[in-house]
């Protein structure tokens, strides 16, 4: 079972791919207050999804876990467990388990 | 300076136009694109705005399925006629070749399936509805119907897709965004497409400079002998040696030359290369060596000199990392392989190489490495004569003055775009552009073929005349390095001045333009005995004087050919 700096490193392994697509000035903080999705979020509906989908192939490589990261829930701006870097760590964990 | 390119496709195509824009290699690019599912309404509205700006290259990605329904018939495993299929690809490339005149380039890739979609198994290439056969048909079709399209280049998107491996495909992000494509795919594509822009602009390498013990055979010539190195034989690593050489002289038969850098005593590793049997690659395969204990970043930059090479069109690969790190921090502008370990992986670190891409592989191109060698045969029988002018004049050399045509454009739009050096302005130009300009009245452009008694060096030389009756301008002046310094330049001067004479205009002129690279020409210029104002940088020459034609040059011209 993967632990929450585990899963944190899988997070930062997943931004690293994802800045790659974006200005080599506005990349996303690997730190666990980075804000990702939401008010203030860095990624728009389309990066989040990417995010996202990285995220379930991180996990499954690294710790052969299937995890589905998406659903309802995280779509909603409101109550969306993605919104910081440390939410979603918290969340997959909770996933994991 | 920033490309711009426009993508059109019909699915979600901004992972690859975030790559594309985002990555840190060259060239910078600046991405336009089409809302997704608009790439054939695109393609046939010239008025659209996304067209209004001058496009580099023009990317139409499109997915099988979004082109033809018949393909989505058989998917289903519908009924569905090749004759139906083959129908709707030629809609398809009707669409591409009504919109060529409006970018420099078209990038089209193949189309390409799931592995994970077995379609109808073992009866995939055999049944007339196996999805497979389908798709090789379709893209049968489009290379067909536009392979030989000078300005369309298509990309294999398998070899993408095998790149991007498992994830290749991913059911998920095509779900929630339309995207069918996993990021290494579009990485994959965005290299290629980089790639080729860069071969578009002449910035192919053009030289690989390899050291010797543990790159080019296993072992240290120097403590071992030629006789105990690893090369073929039934070994697997001497096998790996013997199969890098290959791959080197697959590329070196394309045109890309080969030299040595290597601390060695030259008269060893000259022995190994002369008698080793199992040696692929043989002196005159390299265009030149340095091989002595000196510093290799030295010896590159030597060696560049001396085969009149920019320092920007060099690849070093080295199994030493602290050598490879010398000359990266000595040399930024070579390009310093990080290489692995384990020979076993050498040649497909070599074949996976993008910077050898080029727009067209040519006759001259195929010759390249030869010249060399001739070069060197023809510089051994300089030290026999006294003066240069003597040695000239024992070479035979002989131009070839040739109007520019449909059969010669492809090298001469290739020679516009790759010199630098003996180059006056450093235009730039598509092949339909040149070919444009030196149909419209008043502009005139000649080619130059080289040849003397040890080779024929073929199209290396270009001049560009625009004439309103009385004025000439010489607009573009060029020639490659391999044939300078033998009165080929002033032989083309003679022919243009002798041009100008005979159709009356009363005076020549060329502006020089300057670049980082081409100040030889400026040189050239300066010694050639034309008037000189500096401060617009113009050469005159007063047609109504004569000028020398090189004793040492035979120019022949069509008409003197025939008659």
């Amino acid at each position: 079972m993967p632990d929450y700096n585990e899963i944190l490193e899988a997070i930062y392994a997943a931004i690293d791919e994802i800045n790659l697509q974006r200005p080599a000035n506005d990349p996303l903080e690997k730190k666990a207050n980075t804000v990702l999705f939401g008010e203030n979020g860095k990624l728009d509906s389309l990066g989040f999804v990417n995010l996202t989908v990285l995220l379930e192939q991180i996990l499954s490589d690294r710790f052969n876990k299937s995890v589905v990261v998406l659903n309802d829930d995280a779509f909603s701006k409101q109550s969306s467990p993605f919104q910081t870097v440390d939410s979603t760590a918290k969340y997959l964990l909770s996933l994991s388990q | 300076m920033k490309k711009n390119c426009l993508l059109l496709s019909s699915f979600n195509i901004s992972t690859c136009e975030a790559y594309f824009a985002n990555d840190a290699f060259d060239p910078d690019v600046k991405v336009l694109s089409a809302d997704f599912g608009q790439a054939v309404p695109t393609l046939l509205d010239a008025s659209s705005s996304l067209w209004k700006e001058s496009c580099d290259a023009a990317i139409v990605w499109t997915r099988p399925e979004d082109i033809s329904s018949a393909f989505e018939r058989r998917m289903s495993f519908e009924p569905a006629t090749d004759e139906a299929l083959i129908a709707e690809v030629d809609a398809y490339l009707g669409a591409i070749k009504q919109a060529l005149p409006r970018a420099k380039a078209f990038f089209i890739p193949t189309w390409c399936m799931p592995g994970f979609d077995r379609g109808v198994g073992a009866l995939e290439l055999k049944s007339a509805m196996g999805i497979r056969r389908s798709l090789a048909l379709m893209n049968q079709r489009l290379v067909e119907g536009l392979g030989s399209e000078a300005k369309v280049f298509l990309f294999d998107s398998q070899r993408w897709v095998e790149m991007g491996g498992k994830n290749a495909f991913s059911p998920k992000l095509w779900y929630l965004s339309k995207n069918p494509f996993g990021p290494e795919v579009y990485k994959e594509a965005a290299r290629d497409f980089k790639a080729a822009l860069n071969a578009l602009s002449g910035k192919s390498k053009k030289l690989i400079v390899v050291d010797l013990d543990d790159t080019l055979w296993g072992g240290i010539v120097g403590d071992l002998g030629w006789k105990e190195l690893k090369i073929g034989g039934h070994d697997h690593v001497g096998e790996a040696y013997a199969d890098f050489q290959k791959a080197l002289k697959a590329l070196n038969r394309r045109g890309i030359l080969l030299g040595v850098v290597s601390k060695n005593d030259e008269k060893n590793a000259l022995e190994a290369i002369r008698m080793h049997p199992e040696m692929l690659l043989k002196e005159n395969d390299f265009a030149g060596w340095k091989i002595n204990w000196n510093d290799k970043a030295q010896n590159i930059v030597d060696l560049a000199a001396e085969l009149d090479l920019g320092l920007q069109s060099i690849v070093f690969i080295d199994d030493n990392p602290v050598e490879r790190a010398r000359v990266r921090e000595a040399l930024p502008e070579v390009l310093v392989l990080e290489w692995p370990a384990d020979p076993m992986l050498y040649r497909s670190a070599l074949t996976s190489l993008s910077c050898f891409d080029v727009p067209a592989i040519t006759q001259e191109d195929t010759a390249r490495a030869k010249t060399y060698a001739a070069k060197r045969e023809s510089e051994k029988s300089r030290e026999s004569v006294q003066s240069l002018e003597e040695w000239l004049n024992t070479l035979g050399i002989q131009v070839k003055i040739e109007a520019l045509n449909e059969n010669n454009l492809q090298r001469a739009a290739q020679l516009l775009n790759k010199t630098n050096q003996m180059n006056l302005s450093t235009r730039r130009l598509s092949e339909e552009d040149f070919l444009g300009w030196s149909q419209q009245e008043g502009n005139k452009v000649w080619t130059f073929r080289v040849s003397d008694r040890f080779i024929d060096s073929g199209l290396t030389g270009i001049v560009s005349l625009e004439s309103d009756g009385k004025k000439t301008k010489i607009v573009d002046f060029i020639l490659s390095c391999r044939v300078m310094g033998r009165k080929v330049e002033e032989g083309m001067l003679y022919w243009s001045i002798n041009h100008c004479s005979r159709s009356n205009a009363s005076s020549l002129s060329a502006v020089f333009i300057p670049t980082e690279k081409n100040q030889r020409c400026f040189e050239f210029f300066k010694k050639s005995g034309l008037e000189h104002e500096e401060a617009t940088r113009t050469f005159h020459w007063n047609v109504k004087k004569p000028y020398a034609k090189p004793p040492c040059i035979e120019l022949i011209t069509e008409e003197s050919r025939n008659s």
